[in-house]
């Protein structure tokens, strides 16, 4: 037998090479692009000179010899009394960036900390890490975590006693900042405010944790503290910008990772055409089932990303069928995400972590930086919808000495399809802006009430540099909340303002989903306001771990959701309609074809029905209605529209216009999401009339629909004026501020949506241009895609406002 | 678009099929006055004055004086610490001064203050003097705490009803907003809520204090207005300057505070043991016991007779072996062994192994106990014994 050189050998058994060679020689068409990203060496620096002899025996009885580079910068900008924010990789050793200044201070008695992460499991997986390092060192440090499952007696203690204490905003909202004098000690003491996964707080989150940290620095400004802020992220392109305005101070950046990083593989992967003529490709399911059973069967731990819980739940039990077919075994095939009761997910964290769980399923849930060991295989199923969260994902496998493999699996959708056939946009490309607007006005509202409550307001006070605080106290004192009284404005009713904010959202409460099965009517998930419509109508199934559930009743005021285990062999899915009315317009271009425009809209969505899709084959087998309320949105929007007289000269009949406009807005809404870098459901798209007389569908044949408030069907040309619109609108109540930029990008988003049908290999139109179309749209006599095209042309007419280009 | 009419609109659509939950979070809506602006505190405050039939301090600061006379009922000052929580103060002359507060709110928090404080001591002893504060202004409130630190002292013996959960904290949490010095939590406290709930939670529908007031006083108000009500009779004084419920409150409180001395002076003889029925013997034995007053414990188990449940009786017996007096002690455990009370096989086995070494007795009362003790115990006796031993057979 011949001895192969050692190296060699090492490369050959490497089960995460044999399977991306396996998979490059069976699946070459498959894959579009392949990147590779080497192993990166250590950068070190020595431990501090400064640092306490207790400390240090800490740091190397763990076998921390040495800093990485980043590490010793953050404690340098600590030791200058600078705020910092961390943004290095996964796995990088982030949480010592803090935790050394913070245990330092500790350790020589000169004050405390509070940790803020944004949800209670993480928080819980740091106060385990603190207290070993303490352990470990004899440190004598108490560190504690707060949130609603700290028992009432022992609230006072962490009070009293606690060094660091560990939480989150929303206790931070709720139960300390309201009863911040029972803390007056704490924060009189307080040093350091550490918030990590500083990215998750973006979007309406984002504006509400600014406005936290507002109040929190009026209340330690009351008790004399000034205290040093530290932020740690994930990638994003912007962190610096991002912790500037939540903290609404300036903030320094430690960017450059001095930790060691295994070979990153990553496959681009578009499924295989299989109707030329209608650009059909296979599901991105089918190819992501078939990438994750190879790695299975290989031996390899794999994570699978989907976009949806419903797709985490088809995935789930699609991989069962294969690998959990024998019950008497423990199941290799785990799913996760949100809605499962915390005790369960905590429980597939753990078998995570022990190893021994082949293959888990799950949505953006477990992209935070929840603990789960290391993995060797990410599938992505379909394009995350931004930069930052495909390289947060993927960041899930590997760690720091081991070749791991990333397959990104492009679905039918336009996002996927131009980042599969332009990998070097996607692979070039920076990751996305955090975006926040602190000063959203209803999260400002909120907050100012909640601050009210805290410290009565005095005069000259200021709450952020550019709210008009005034005005707001006014209109709490209309509204009789607040009392003004020589220049100080008074909290006056009985009331507690900060259980009627969630920060989260906008529309509160979240629905319980019941198993009446059993006596005990067991609680089995919960699901968020804004979800629930979509998801627990009487009729649908509701899957947990794969498991079917059919909803028996909702009780909406209750908000509850009744439900029963069934046998079903489909699943459902809603038929939402969507109609706008302009308020106001804030500002319009007016070409001599088109107008373009953004202002605030009044949004209802109304679900009208729901489709049984049957597994496997997905056919759809029938429908159902939902009887629900609409749900009533006000936010802002920007939107397009043709002027009369050029749209009948460019499209002759309203059944063609209905189709290019709705080809259109299927186009620019992806188009957008990617030039916004937001996600895509951050963003919505109508097309209608403008006075909510109207909006426009695709029907189940293919065609646009003219439908009115009622959500019954018209006749187009037996309709007075038409006018159609696309609107784009930013999908939060009372906007996160995304409808600005997106009227100043407009012409950017046009020509972007017309490049992309353009450029697309089908005939008639397809998912990756302007949405599916049907075979029988053949006999139309004209394509849905050329129509497209026309409307986009006219609307490429609008002028470049003075928007500097990407 | 101005800004009001701007976020009357985003908030009209923003949580929609939701009004009720809307209204609420907006707490009471008023009608929006064209000015708005507020009337000048001073004169406004004298006006309350008059109504309220109080002394305006100035400031927006307004007292009520008022002297109460009880009922003659020979009672001393010692005789008032003849409760578990108190007993050991009976020598020091305590200084009671009974208070009660009505708040801007209930549900707790930094933003709720007191705009009303009420409190009373004895001048003679059967005469208190009753003081009431009120705020005209949110302007007097750092004064007013102020004073009623001052009247209180340092060596006051608070009496209250629920005021450790509630009162005290509050008026804590406004002197720290204010930063006045002084920590009423340290002062001592007798809360009459605990010494009643012991008593009567089993026998009352509740324990609020107008329910301790009919059911120990006899007393019913008429036209009382309820405590809840309280906050908006403040806010209407503060919005339209409608003194009328303010009044109200004012007798409201005034009430609370002369029952809560009336109500002191019900509880010893509840404590005293002389066999009531209604009354939970065995909690209150129990607290005089944890006090450490085993004679007054002993009183009241022994005088409840067939009153006592079991577990009272038990916690009699465990006096009795603690005091030495073991047949008594034994004579219970057997009563309630006989009628299957396991608890009482335990310390039958414990006291004829320890106390008696009869370890074939013992062993018979452990076979009834629980398997957790059960089986320790054999293994433990049989060593004891120093042989093998039949066990009995278990039931």
């Amino acid at each position: 037998m011949s001895t192969f050189p050692l190296s060699e050998a090492a490369g050959f058994s490497d089960p995460v090479d044999r399977l991306s060679q396996q998979l490059k020689a069976r699946y070459a068409g498959r894959i579009c692009a392949e990147l590779t990203l080497p192993a990166k060496a250590a950068q070190y620096d020595k431990l501090p000179l400064e640092l306490d002899t207790r400390l240090r025996k800490a740091l190397l009885a763990r076998g921390v010899e040495q800093l990485y580079s980043h590490q010793a910068e953050a404690w340098q900008l600590a030791q200058d009394g600078r705020h910092y924010v961390v943004v290095t990789p996964t796995a990088s050793g982030k949480t010592l960036c803090y935790n050394l200044p913070v245990l330092q201070t500790v350790c020589e008695g000169l004050g405390k900390a509070l940790y803020l992460f944004p949800t209670k499991a993480l928080a819980q997986d740091q106060v385990a890490e603190l207290l070993e390092l303490n352990r470990s060192g004899g440190l004598g440090i108490r560190a504690c975590t707060f949130d609603g499952d700290t028992p009432g007696d022992a609230r006072k203690a962490v009070r009293m006693r606690g060094d660091i204490v560990v939480s989150n905003p929303d206790m931070l909202h709720q139960a300390i900042l309201p009863h911040h004098t029972k803390w007056a000690q704490f924060f009189e003491g307080l040093r350091y405010i550490v918030l990590d996964e500083m990215h998750s707080y973006r979007g309406i989150f984002g504006a509400h944790v600014a406005n936290l940290i507002r109040r929190l620095k009026r209340i330690l400004a009351f008790y004399g503290a000034s205290p040093q802020f530290v932020f740690c992220s994930a990638t994003i392109a912007n962190p610096v910008e991002l912790a500037t305005s939540l903290l609404g101070e300036e903030v320094t950046a430690v960017t450059r990772s001095g930790a060691p990083q295994g070979e990153r593989r990553l496959l681009l992967w578009n499924p295989p055409v299989i109707n030329p003529d209608l650009g059909i490709r296979a599901s991105a399911r089918s190819q992501t089932n078939r990438i994750a059973r190879h790695a299975t069967h290989g031996g390899l731990k794999s994570i699978v990303f989907a976009r949806s819980r419903l797709m985490v739940e088809v995935l789930t039990k699609y991989l069962k069928d294969v690998f959990d077919k024998d019950r008497r075994r423990p199941p290799r095939v785990f799913a996760y995400r949100g809605g499962y009761l915390p005790s369960e997910r905590r429980e597939t964290e753990k078998r995570l972590r022990e190893g021994s769980i082949d293959c888990v399923v799950s949505t953006s849930a477990l992209e935070l930086g929840v603990d789960i060991g290391s993995l060797d295989v990410c599938i992505l199923n379909g394009y995350p919808g931004s930069i930052a969260a495909t390289w947060q994902r993927l960041g899930r496998a590997g760690r720091r000495n081991r070749t791991s493999l990333g397959v990104l699996v492009a679905g039918s959708e336009p996002l996927d399809q131009y980042i599969v056939r332009n990998p070097d946009f996607f692979l070039g490309a920076s990751p996305e802006h955090a975006r926040i607007d602190p000063d959203q006005l209803l999260v400002l509202l909120d907050h100012v009430r909640c601050a009210a409550f805290e410290l009565s307001f005095r005069q000259g006070e200021d709450f952020g540099s550019d709210v008009p605080l005034k005005q707001l106290l006014q209109y709490l004192r209309d509204e009789g909340v607040l009392h003004h009284e020589d220049g100080s404005w008074h909290w006056m009713t009985d009331a507690y303002p900060a259980n009627a904010v969630s920060l989260r959202s906008v529309a509160e409460g979240n629905f319980l989903v019941i198993d009446q099965e059993h006596d005990s009517r067991q609680i089995i998930a919960e699901v968020d306001f804004s979800s629930a419509p979509e998801t627990l109508y009487p009729g649908a199934i509701y899957m947990v771990q794969a498991a079917p559930y059919q909803v028996e009743s909702l009780d909406w005021e209750g908000r509850k959701a009744y439900v029963r285990p069934t046998r079903a062999d489909y699943y459902t899915d809603a038929v939402v309609y969507t109609r706008l009315k302009i308020l106001e317009r804030f500002a319009e271009l007016r070409p001599a074809q088109v107008k373009v425009a953004h202002g605030e809209v009044h949004l209802v969505r109304r679900f009208s029905g729901y489709k049984k899709i049957r597994y496997y084959s997905h056919e759809n087998i029938g429908y159902g209605n939902i009887n629900l309320p609409d749900q009533e949105m006000h936010t802002t929007a920007a939107w397009w529209e043709i002027r009369p007289g050029e749209l009948e000269k460019a499209l002759p009949s309203r059944q063609m216009a209905l189709d290019g406009f709705l080809g259109a807005a299927y186009a620019m809404h992806h188009v957008a999401a990617l030039q916004m870098m937001s996600e895509t459901s951050d963003l919505g798209r109508a097309v209608g009339d403008g006075d909510g007389r109207w909006f426009a569908t695709q029907g189940a044949n293919g065609r646009g629909q003219m439908r009115d408030v009622s959500g019954d069907e018209l006749a187009p040309d037996y309709q007075g004026a038409f006018r159609p619109a696309i609107f784009l609108y930013d999908n939060h109540p009372g906007g996160i501020g995304l409808s600005e930029p997106l009227y100043e990008r407009q012409a950017m988003i046009v020509k972007g949506a017309l490049e992309l049908v353009k450029n697309c290999d089908c005939r008639y139109g397809c998912p990756s241009c302007v949405g599916p179309v049907l075979a029988s749209d053949e006999e139309r006599g004209y394509a849905p895609r050329d129509l497209a095209l026309t409307v986009l042309g006219l609307f490429s007419t609008a002028p470049m406002s003075a928007w500097p280009q990407a | 678009m101005n800004l009001s009419s701007k976020l009357d609109r985003l908030r009209g659509q923003a949580t929609p099929h939701n009004t009720e939950s809307r209204g609420s979070r907006l707490g009471l809506r008023i009608p929006r006055t064209a000015s708005g602006g507020p009337v000048a505190a001073l004169p406004r405050a004298a006006a309350l004055a008059d109504t309220l039939g109080a002394d305006d301090l100035g400031d927006g600061l307004l007292l009520r004086h008022r002297e109460f006379l009880l009922p003659p009922d020979g009672f001393g000052n010692k005789d008032l610490c003849l409760l578990p929580e108190v007993c050991s103060l009976s020598d020091s002359d305590p200084d009671w001064v009974y208070i009660d507060t009505e708040t801007t709110g209930l549900s707790g928090g930094s933003g709720n203050l007191a705009f009303m404080v009420g409190a009373a001591r004895y001048t003679g002893s059967c005469r208190l003097e009753v003081r009431q504060y009120v705020l005209a202004s949110f302007a007097a409130e750092p004064r007013m705490l102020r004073e009623v630190f001052n009247w209180v002292g340092p060596d006051a013996v608070l009496v209250s009803y629920n005021g450790k959960c509630f009162d005290v904290p509050l008026l804590a949490t406004r002197l720290k907003i204010h930063r006045i010095e002084g920590s009423p939590g340290r002062l001592r406290h007798l809360d009459l809520m605990y010494g009643v709930r012991r008593a009567y939670r089993a026998h009352w529908p509740d324990c609020r204090l107008q329910t301790a007031e009919k059911q120990l006083l006899d007393m019913h108000r008429r036209d009382d207005l309820p405590g809840s009500e309280a906050p908006a009779a403040w806010q209407a004084w503060l919005r339209w300057a409608a003194a009328s419920q303010l009044a109200r409150v004012m007798v409201h409180n005034y009430q609370d505070v002369v029952s809560l001395a009336l109500l002191h002076r019900r509880l010893p003889p509840v404590y005293a043991g002389n066999g009531l029925p209604g009354v939970n013997h065995a909690a209150i034995g129990a607290a005089w016991r944890q006090a450490g007053q085993y004679e007054r414990a002993r009183q009241v188990w022994e005088s409840a007779g067939d009153l006592l449940d079991d577990n009272g009786s038990l916690q009699l017996a465990g006096l009795y072996r603690q005091l030495g007096d073991w047949s008594l002690a034994e004579a219970i455990w057997l009563r309630l062994h006989a009628r299957g009370n396991i608890s009482a096989a335990l310390a039958l086995s414990k006291f004829y192994e320890h106390r008696k070494r009869d370890f074939r007795k013992a062993i018979r009362f452990a076979a009834c106990c629980e398997r957790a003790e059960r089986e320790p115990r054999f293994a433990r006796l049989q060593d004891k014994m120093g042989r093998n031993l039949q066990l009995p057979l278990l039931m």
